[in-house]
């Protein structure tokens, strides 16, 4: 399996063909499905379509750009026009929206071959679960582990090496969670780069938008497409969006990175293999003249209360009508967790977000001497999918939250392998529109270490 | 802050307008006690007169 930036370069040279590389993809798709049920919809004949465009286009000299021709998918929450998206839930089983999510059609833009919608935990808050219409996704290095969520078809169709690409979404830990468990590169890039627009919501003050790949530099690619202004997404940023491919070559030299050890070892302690990753990240990254110290930030368990407050308590609100006329068409984890947002009083929402600003003015005094941050982004290896908990979230506190109650942009990558031969992951994350800096730092690990060589058997 | 009651719990999700069996009602109730240390926790310590501006309102000037 070609990595985007391989490929992009192959079909430039017209070494290979986008229509065969979207032939190749669609089979291995329809191969794996039945057992890692990454897709939720396979699309072969708009795939083709495009992927015959792009071959035009790279005939004719005239190609988009690095994305022409690469073969990705989008997570069902992402509306295609003329697609049905489901959310991967029964209250949206017949649901074709009429256009393109905004990340969508800019993808669409660069060139890209969707094959189709990816499974995700029901509206991107509600799994794994059992009595969906359609089964949740499995981890192609182990079928019987959990994917993570809620971006779990994109985690497990890019780690089985279907797709190079794909789209995810990132409300406490969606992009990042399936990235560390299916050994992947994902990133929540800054709150308001990637828009919105289009994108079922979950709870729309922590909601990101982000892309998902093998390589940290084919998630630089697939960023690069989807960051920019959208004046329909009240929550995007409008300023210029930096060359993060072009970035990665910056390096880590003279860069300051602040632990948040208290994090993963002490708030929540991680395993030995996700430790033993954390500590030859950092003395990658120190060998390559990257300064680094301990800080200490608010607890994580600070982070996850403030967050976990609003999502409850945002996402009853987007699904209150639905919960209210037809609450047994939702999976028993979704309609519980939006159940247990229609407890909460709107005193109990004011003061997370009150205490969320809170947290963001003294995460900033205690960064201030640091331009990135290293943690974990998982505990460990992934767990067995019958083992996962529906209140997980409340009975440890996560090391992805905190990044989107601030909203800095965190990205999560391999670091390495456990005890049972599964990925663990790293997290690194930069202060506000350093996207780039994250990126370059992540790239900077993986040309350093062998672990992108290794994919899952299956 | 007090776990809520059986009784609680029923009223709470019939002001939302919410029918869900009674098993299902006592799932939830466990849950909001699991989620009441993070409710006590946003709600201490003080939050300073800076952290504020969180909850201002912008009329959409440019």
């Amino acid at each position: 399996m070609h990595s985007i930036a391989e490929a992009s370069a192959l079909i430039a040279a017209r070494k290979i063909s986008p229509v065969e590389l979207a032939k190749t993809a669609l089979a291995r798709a329809e191969a794996l499905n039945d057992q890692i049920h990454a897709f939720i919809r396979i699309t072969p004949e708009p795939a083709l379509a495009a992927a015959q465009a792009a071959e035009a286009r790279a005939a004719s000299g005239s190609l988009r750009g690095p994305l022409d021709g690469i073969p990705i998918a989008h997570k069902d929450i992402y509306c295609t026009a003329g697609i049905p998206t489901t959310a991967h839930s029964a209250q949206l089983k017949d649901f074709v929206p009429t256009e393109d999510a905004t990340t969508v059609r800019m993808l669409a833009a660069a060139g890209v071959v969707s094959l189709g919608k990816l499974a995700t935990h029901e509206f991107a808050f509600g799994g794994p679960s059992f009595d969906l219409p359609w089964p949740p996704a499995r981890n192609p290095w182990d079928t019987t582990r959990f994917t993570a969520g809620s971006s779990s078809g994109t985690g497990a169709a890019v780690a089985a090496g279907i797709i190079m690409g794909g789209t995810g979404s990132d409300t406490g830990g969606s992009i990042r969670g399936p990235a560390a468990l299916c050994g992947i590169a994902g990133i929540k890039p800054t709150y308001g780069l990637c828009p919105r627009t289009g994108i079922l919501p979950l709870a729309q003050t922590l909601d990101h938008a982000g892309p998902m790949a093998w390589s940290v530099e084919d998630v630089a690619l697939l960023l690069q497409a989807m960051a920019g202004h959208d004046p329909e997404d009240p929550g995007s940023a409008n300023r210029p969006v930096p060359d993060f491919h072009a970035g990665l070559a910056q390096g880590v030299r003279g860069k300051r990175i602040g632990v948040i050890r208290h994090f993963h070892e002490s708030d929540n302690p991680v395993s030995p293999a996700t430790l033993a990753g954390i500590e030859n990240t950092l003395a990658v990254l120190r060998a390559q003249g990257a300064v680094i110290s301990d800080i200490t930030l608010p607890s994580l368990a600070e982070y996850n209360a403030t967050g976990w407050a609003i999502i409850y308590a945002e996402s009853f609100a987007v699904h209150e009508a639905w919960m209210q006329a037809a609450p047994e068409k939702y999976g028993e984890y979704m309609r519980h967790r939006l159940a247990l947002g229609s407890l909460m009083t709107s005193a109990d929402y004011i003061q997370a977000q009150r205490r969320r600003r809170d947290l963001i003015t003294r995460s900033i005094a205690a960064t201030q001497g640091v331009d990135l941050l290293i943690t974990a982004s998982a505990m460990g290896e992934a767990p067995p999918i019958t083992a996962v908990s529906k209140w997980a979230s409340l009975e440890k506190p996560g090391f992805t939250m905190p990044f989107n109650v601030l909203g800095w942009p965190a990205l999560s990558l391999c670091s390495g392998f456990g005890e049972a031969g599964l990925p663990v992951s790293v997290q690194i994350i930069g202060k506000p529109f350093d996207d780039a800096s994250v990126l370059a730092a992540g790239h900077a690990f993986e040309k350093a270490t062998a672990f992108r060589a290794t994919r899952p058997a299956i | 802050m007090p776990p809520l009651s059986e009784t609680e719990i029923a009223a709470r999700l019939a002001a939302a307008g919410i029918a869900l069996p009674k098993i299902e009602q006592d799932d939830l109730r466990g849950a909001y006690a699991m989620l009441l240390p993070a409710l006590e926790m946003i709600r201490g310590p003080g939050i300073p007169p800076a952290a504020e501006p969180a909850l201002t309102f912008a009329a959409g000037e440019k």
